[in-house]
């Protein structure tokens, strides 16, 4: 990948990834709200707000923090299965976001119900849910910024017979 | 020729963090699957709108 594209797909994926997490902060203080509020009114407009942020911002941000990933590790030396970190990113991705997309019906029920003032207690187990999740995705989306900042050592066994081979190669052409 | 060195083995943060991962996933399934989690959501919720809205009505 050219120098200038490179920089293109890591700002990508940069600003997507740091965005995801801004907004699963924001869909956790929503979760708060919508958990702990007093006001009626508040709360209700928590829980559409939770979904319009879901569709909105949170899903889009994930899938092009997913794409932006794949391409940036693909495009450069760092590669896809080389590099323990970059697995633990994608593996800690790929988690995020099925969880996320496994979370959007019971969002879209909690706002319906929201929007219709039929919030019961019933559904208290999901709000109680999606509070815990919200935190965990943070934490998740946390560990995966960490990674990227630190990168620390650590080759896979696949990544060391490609390092393996680079080298006889310039053993090769060198001598 | 000299022997090309030897695979140096999983470093121990992939193994702290594979094996906190594993038991956070462990809990999550568990927790889903005990507490009503995401299979019951729809069922539950359905249950909770439609006794809300019949109240309502």
């Amino acid at each position: 990948m050219r120098a200038g594209l490179r920089r293109l797909a890591l700002t990508a994926h940069v600003t997507s990834s740091v965005g995801w997490m801004g907004a699963v902060a924001c869909f956790l203080a929503l979760a708060v709200v919508g958990l702990t509020g007093r006001e009626d009114q508040a709360v209700r407009a928590a829980y559409v707000a939770m979904k319009t942020t879901t569709w909105a911002v949170i899903v889009p941000l994930c899938l092009a923090s997913l794409v932006t990933g794949l391409v940036e590790s693909l495009g450069t030396p760092w590669g896809l299965f080389r590099h323990y970190w970059v697995v633990a990113k994608l593996v800690l991705t790929a988690l995020a976001t099925a969880v996320l997309l496994a979370h959007t019906q019971p969002i879209g029920l909690l706002a319906h119900a929201a929007a219709r003032a039929t919030l019961t207690g019933d559904l208290h187990g999901i709000r109680v849910q999606l509070l815990v999740d919200a935190a965990a995705a943070l934490f998740v989306l946390l560990v995966a910024t960490v990674l990227a900042v630190y990168k620390p050592r650590g080759t896979t066994p696949y990544g060391w017979r490609m390092d393996e081979r680079a080298g006889e190669r310039r053993r090769i052409g060198g001598g | 020729m000299a022997d090309s060195p030897a695979y140096p083995g999983t470093p121990r943060w992939v193994k702290v963090l594979g094996l906190i991962s594993l038991a956070l996933v462990v809990v999550f399934v568990a927790v889903h699957l005990a507490g009503g989690g995401f299979r019951h959501h729809g069922h539950r919720g359905a249950q909770a709108l439609g006794g809300a809205e019949k109240a309502g009505n």
